[in-house]
Parts: structure tokens; sequence; C-alpha cells
């Protein structure tokens, strides 16, 4: 019997990634579980558990994230949906994820989509996560944490003598605040997310120190949110405000390759819901509002950092679920206004696509998906398809095979800056591209799963950002030229392999080995991809010998990344001290790590505490040249569930 | 670099390959250890010579834990300079796990290791400028010898890794009392 409930655990994974609702499927599912057990902490952390989305980060807070080749790291296109909304957090030149104003304890699932699949009624090319929270509990509820982290490499008392350092960091600390109350279908949820971020890596300050005016000092971010679901005219609806904030954030503009304290603001409102038509068919809609702005902090001595942008979205899209199919029919439209401190060659921005999606079950185990998305935006238009079949036999094995084609699709580059170019078919749209994956799942007995997944994508027009990006030695000031460069192709190939053995009912083990390649003749195209890592994966292991107790243990490597843009900062001093020169390279070397975690229920579950030591022998882990580096960590964790 | 010394390392894999070997008569969290020892860092080159330390007291509160046992505690440490650096206190509050051994009828040794966070103080100074903090490790062994039925008087030994960019090895001597008692059942309640 226990062998049974182990194997039945093992499948609810296998079998869960097959999901009528979104259509092919979600790649990975991260459970709620799995994240509060493992060593995360915000929601960027979530990419230790899946490392074919490849991050990289300069200051630790704002990510860049390349899920398997859909698109470079100068192309952050990816989609965040929270419980179907479809949320905005792009600004500048990131997809801001850490600002979701969503905690760790709050969520149900993460779907993560590394293949071009139907996400809520849109064809989501370039990658997407999807975020649905746990279902509120009758009545009131009542959530909470609190986490404090200490980075070494400080030089304590040490300041006052020849083995002085620069302080590598202050203690961060993060907390959220969530109130639920509902009632049968009606409920209300107010929650709160707080980070700090002390910009305090000499790798940036040094190349600060002498342009800003006046320290900025902690990065603040606030994240509240408020949610209301009801029921109407029979079908579910939900209102979601958000207003993530950010004061004094020294944030990093990718073209310019600098810092600059700003401080911004993102209010959203959002509805999604949908209502029955007939006894088959549905009406889906989702609509949104933002507006970002952002404004240089003051006495900072700066410029180019006064932005506005305000978006509308939308989507509607009828649904018709018969026994063996699903069609969906819809509309979209994605409207932007921007306004900056340099002149921009398009200001506004009209997007509308339509899309039509086709669900077949051809038998109990094989199901076939084809999505359709027609796009135009003024005198340009694209389209864009996928066709997806899966097999899945139960608890024996699942096979699935896309084939994803785009063709001149018209978008919104992230990078704000850039838009001041006409971006042509190039970078102001990916380039055309035809993926393909196949992804085979089985298990070994009763405890142990296997995924096996490889990848491939060929790309064409795809434009790259040519700079090159130098540092004046004297006073590490940036020189940068940035300009939209010659369109190139080639070719990305990779794959995921995964295995998760679960051993008894105290202990699990899970292996995943990613790799990812560009092959190309073009050696822009191949240089581009380069700054991404060929080999990254993750060795984990969760104990857990009482249901009040676990340990967790990981380690994870990364290969070395390449960034040819930067090739002239190599051998640039940034920090002279007793132990010699600490220097810049365009050559971000890799690594191998090891986080512990221990975790501690209280008071009958109402109260958790975590304590985590990340990177406990001190690697250098650096994603940027011109990035911070992570160094051993402590972190200790509070959470209060009533 | 791996900055965990050698020692501490030693002494971490021998914990947990040991827990099988120790005895563990106690219900889990079933009693409480107060502890209170003078603690006396040994002369020599901590901080490079530019301080010496006067001593420092330790208190901590320990429980059986599903193996071994926890305590969690806080020590400080007061230096003064040598030259023309302040003086400084270190305040460092920690959480420790460990094993004990009985040897003989009322003799027991307990060897532990412990992480923490150091709160550097100085004098004379300001603001930001005033203080530092600063993650720490580390291990230590304790002889106890019970001299009546709830009460211990112990001593030992303690070794510490502060992960300043130069890191800071502080071994010290600990002499002390603990008091035995057991634990109220609310406390028992919130830590099961």
């Amino acid at each position: 019997m226990r062998h049974f409930i182990i194997g039945l655990t093992l499948f609810h994974h296998l079998g869960a990634v097959v999901d009528t609702k979104t259509g092919a499927g979600a790649s990975t599912i991260l459970y709620g579980d799995d994240l509060r057990t493992a060593g995360i902490t915000r929601l960027s952390d979530i990419f230790i558990l899946v490392p074919d989305w490849r991050p990289s980060s300069i200051d630790g807070h704002s990510w860049l994230y390349s899920p398997r080749g859909l698109s470079p790291l100068q192309n952050q296109k990816w989609s965040v949906y929270l419980n179907g909304h479809k949320v905005d957090l792009q600004w500048i030149d990131f997809n801001h994820l850490n600002m979701l104003p969503v905690s760790i304890d709050m969520i149900d699932k993460i779907e993560l989509f590394t293949t071009p699949a139907n996400v809520e009624g849109e064809l989501q090319s370039d990658g997407a996560i999807h975020i649905s929270t746990i279902s509120p509990a009758q009545g009131f509820s009542v959530s909470g944490r609190f986490l404090l982290g200490n980075e070494t490499g400080d030089t304590g008392p040490y300041r006052f003598t020849e083995f002085a350092t620069t302080n590598v960091d202050r203690s961060a600390s993060d907390g959220s605040f969530g109130l639920t109350w509902a009632r049968e279908k009606l409920y209300v949820r107010g929650n709160v997310i707080v980070q700090h971020n002390p910009s305090s890596d000499v790798a940036i300050l040094s190349r600060n120190q002498s342009r800003v005016n006046d320290w900025p000092g902690l990065h603040r971010s606030i994240s509240p949110s408020i949610t209301v679901g009801f029921a109407l005219a029979g079908g579910a609806q939900e209102f979601l405000a958000a207003l993530p904030t950010n004061r004094r954030y020294f944030y990093h503009s990718l073209p310019l390759a600098e810092e600059r304290a700003i401080n911004s603001a993102l209010p959203q409102i959002s509805v999604v819901g949908s209502f029955p038509i007939s006894p088959l068919s549905e009406f889906h809609y989702r609509t949104s509002t933002s507006h970002f702005k952002m404004s240089q902090h003051p006495n900072t001595g700066q410029s180019e950092s006064d932005w506005t942008r305000a978006r509308s979205e939308g989507r509607i899209a009828l649904v018709r679920r018969d026994r063996d199919a699903t069609s969906r029919f819809g509309f979209g439209w994605l409207s932007e206004k921007r306004e900056g401190d340099v002149p921009l060659d398009e200001s506004e921005q009209l997007i509308v696509t339509a899309t039509a999606a086709l669900d077949r079950k051809f038998s109990r185990s094989v199901l076939s998906t084809i999505t359709g998305t027609g796009i135009r935006s003024g005198k340009k238009y694209g389209i864009e398809g996928a066709v997806s079949m899966a097999v899945d036999r139960g608890e024996k094995w699942f096979l699935r095979a896309t084939v994803a084609y785009l063709y001149s699709r018209p978008q919104m580059h992230p990078i704000t800056w850039y838009r001041r170019f006409d971006l042509g078919s190039g970078a102001g749209q990916g380039g055309d591209r035809l993926s393909t994956d196949i992804r085979w799942a089985f298990p070994i007995g009763s405890r142990a799963l296997v995924n096996l997944s490889i990848y491939h994508r060929y790309y064409s027009k795809l434009a790259w950002i040519d700079n090159s990006i130098s540092l004046y030695p004297n006073d590490l000031s940036i020189l940068s030229s940035p300009s939209i460069g010659a369109e190139t192709s080639g070719h990305i190939v990779g794959g995921r392999f995964s295995i998760h053995n679960r051993q008894s009912t105290q202990i699990s083990h899970k292996l995943v080995v990613t790799i990812q390649r560009p092959v190309s003749n073009d050696s822009t195209f191949v240089s581009g991809w380069q700054q991404s890592p060929q080999y990254l994966g993750y060795y984990q292991v969760i104990w857990q010998p009482r249901k009040s107790f676990l340990a967790w243990a990981m380690v994870r490597w990364s290969g070395k990344s390449q960034w040819s843009q930067y090739s002239h900062i190599d051998g640039i001093v940034y920090e002279t001290d007793f132990r010699g020169n600490q220097v810049y390279n365009s050559t971000v070397p890799g690594f191998v790590i090891i986080d512990l975690k221990v975790r501690k229920l209280l008071a009958g579950g109402r109260l958790d505490a975590n304590l985590l030591l990340r990177n406990i022998l001190n690697q250098v882990v650096r994603y940027h040249p011109l990035g911070a580096a992570f160094g051993f960590t402590l972190l200790v964790e509070i959470g209060l569930s009533l | 670099m791996n900055p965990w010394p050698s020692l501490v390392r030693f002494i971490f894999a021998f914990l947990v390959f040991s827990t099988g070997l120790h005895s563990q008569p106690d219900e889990p969290f079933g009693s409480l250890e107060v502890s209170v020892s003078f603690l006396q860092p040994t002369k020599g080159e901590i901080l490079h010579g530019y301080w010496d330390s006067s001593g420092g007291l330790e208190i901590s509160v320990g429980t059986p834990f599903y193996w071994g046992d926890l305590h969690a505690g806080a020590e400080i440490l007061a230096f003064s300079t040598l030259g023309d650096t302040p003086n400084f206190d270190v305040l460092i509050p920690w959480l420790s796990w460990g094993v004990s051994w009985p040897i003989v009828s009322r003799l027991s040794i307990h060897v532990g290791s412990r992480i923490g966070i150091s709160r550097f103080e100085f004098d004379g100074l300001a603001g930001y400028e005033r203080t530092e903090i600063e993650v720490m490790a580390g291990a230590t062994a304790t002889a106890a010898y019970s001299v009546r039925s709830r009460w211990n008087v112990t001593v030992g030994v303690g070794y510490e890794v502060i992960f300043t960019s130069e890191q800071i090895r502080i071994t010290h001597f600990h002499a002390g009392l603990a008091y035995r008692l057991p634990s109220p059942q609310w406390i028992k309640n919130f830590l099961k």
C-alpha cells in the first residue's frame, strides 16, 4: 500500500502536465509544497528548480531569462499570468517577476511553459509562467512571512586596519502579509509584499561612486494588491488591483550598461472571468490596464530616467467543449503609449490578434492541439501557429511533440530604449522561428520518474543589439554605443533530463541536467546565445523524517557564459585590497554550489521556521560581467498561517 | 574558496554520522536546560593583534530534539584595542545542534555545532559606522558534571569563525552552570 501511495504521488506529476485547459500543457509544474520545501524565498528563486530558463542578473533583484531557447536574453518577451490575469511587470529592460504581489506561501502551483502553448486562450510562443494561488479557506485567514538575510564577506572590525575591504552588504529583510475573507463563492484577499535590496556589491558600487551625487540608500520595493472573486451569471469572475512600486532602485539599464537610481510605480487593474452561454459553450474574457511611471531619484545627476507608459490589454474568446474536442476562437488587443526623455520612433502602438485553437482527443490517451494566431500592428502583420500531439498512457509513459512557427510577428519590444529606432522586422519582432519540442516521461518501477525532452529552434532574421561596452579605468565610467545590428540566422539545440526518485516516505532525490548550444555559421548569432550557459543543472535531496521537520540540500551547477560585447572590460580593476585586484571579466565563470535548508513547523503548523544556507562553500557566483557576486548567505525566515 | 575551517567541517561530519551512537533517552522538547557561562578567548593572534578580549558571557536554552539536542543562545564578547583602533563589543545570537554522551555516572560530554549572526558595535562612532553584522559558525565541546539532581557544572572549549572578508577565528574556554527543568506543556505544544 505504501508503494502504491508513493507511486500515485509521483504520477500525479506525470499526468498533470496534460491539462486540457492549457491546451498543449505546461513543460514543468512546480507545486507550492515544492517551493516551500526548497530554498525559495522570492519568486525569482523558482528558477533554481527550473535551470532550463537560464537565468541572468546584475543585482539579484531583476532577472533575465531565456526559456529553452524561445528567446535570447536580450528579448524578455515571456509572459506572467496570475490566476488567469496577465500581469504587467515589464518595464524598461526587464520582466520584473519579483514585483508580482504573490508570496511563496500563497502559491498552489506554477506552470512554466517552455514550449509554444495555448495559455489562457493565447498562443504563448516566447515562454510563459502561470501562477495559481491556493483557494481561500472559508472565513477569515491570515498569513505572513518575514525574512532576514546576511551575505558574508564584510570587512568587520578590520575596517580600521590594512585588511579593510569594501562592505558587501547591509542586512536586508523581506516580508509579506495577507488577509483573506471568503464565503461560499465570494472572496476578498488583500496582500502586500515588501522587499529590500542593498545595491552594495563592490562590482556595482565602484562603477557608480563618482557618478552618483547622493547615494540612494537601500532599495525598497512594495507590492500591495487586492483581489475580489465572485460568481456572476453562472461563471467565476475575479478582479485584481495591484500597485508595485520601487523606491531608490538602482536599476541597470542594459543598453547604456549603467545604473540609474529611480523611483517607479506600476498601478494596474485587471478583470478575468467567464460565462456559460450554452451547456457546451462559454464566453471568456480578460481585460487590464496599467500605467507605468518612472522618475529619477532626487540628486542623482542622471538623465533618460523619466518614462511613462500606459498600457491596455485584453482578450475575449468563445470556448466550446464537446465530448472529444475543445475549440476556442478569440480576439485580443494590446495598446501602448510611451513617453520618455528621448524621442521615440514609435511612441504609440496597437497590436490586435485573432486566435483559433482546437484540442482534440482521439482516444483516451491521444490528444492533439492546433493553435493559430494572426497579428496586425499598423501596416505590419504576422502569423504564428503550433501543432502538438500528446500520448498519455497514464502510469506507463507520456509522450508529446510540438512544432511551432512564427512569421514576421510584430511585438512590443521589451527594451523601451530601443524604440527610438524603427525596429523593422528584426529586433522589434524577434525574427521568424521554427521550433520543435519532444518530451517523453516514464516511470522506473514504482518509485522513480524520468523526464527527457529535446528541442530545436531555427531563427531567421533575428537582429541583435550591437554594443561595445568599455570602462574608463580611472573612474570606471561606462562608454556604450548601442545600435540595432544586422539580422542573423541559426539554430538552437538543447535538451533536459531529469529523474525523480522517491526512495522512501522520508527521502526523495531529484537530478536535473540541461544543455543548450547555438549552431550557426554566423558568429554574431553564436556569440549572442553564448550569453547563456550551455550546461545547467542540480541534484536535490529532501529528508522529511517527521511531518513537522525537513532538511533540504541541493548541489547546483552552471557552465560559463561569454559576453562578447563586454570584451573591452576584461582586466579593468574595480577593487584593490589586501587580497589583490578584483577585475571585470567578459567571460563569467561557471560554478558549483551547495545550498542547505532546515524547516521546522511550530505551534501545530501555524508557524514555520526556516534556516537557509545558500552557497555554503562561498563560491564566486556571478551571472553577468558587470554584475554582483553572490557569496555564502545566511537567511532566516519565519512564516505564519492562521 | 571553501570558507569553512577543517575543524568545523570535521566536527559537523562527526555529529551527523554519530547521532546513531549517542543515547537519546529524553522525549523531544520534554525538558529545558538553561545555561550561563563565562567565556574567555585564548590569547594570541586573534584579529591580527589589533585587539585583545577581556572575556564575555553566554546564555542559552536547550531542549532535546528528535536527534541530539537544540540550543538557542547568545554570547557577548568585549574587545579592547591594542593600538589606535576603536574598542568594540560583539553580540552573537546563535542556534546550535549537538549530541551528548554519558561518560561515567555524573559526567557527560556534549559536542555541538552552531550558526549565528555577529553584531559588532564600535565605540565612538555613530549611525551606519557604528555597527557591522556578519555570519558566524562554530563548534563547541563541553563537559557537564551533575552536582545536584538538576544542576550541572560545565566547562568546555569553543571554536568560532566569523565570515568577514579576512575571517575572524576565535577559540574560547567557557565555564558555567546549567539548570534542567521539565518543559511546560505550552512550550512542548509550541515546539512540536
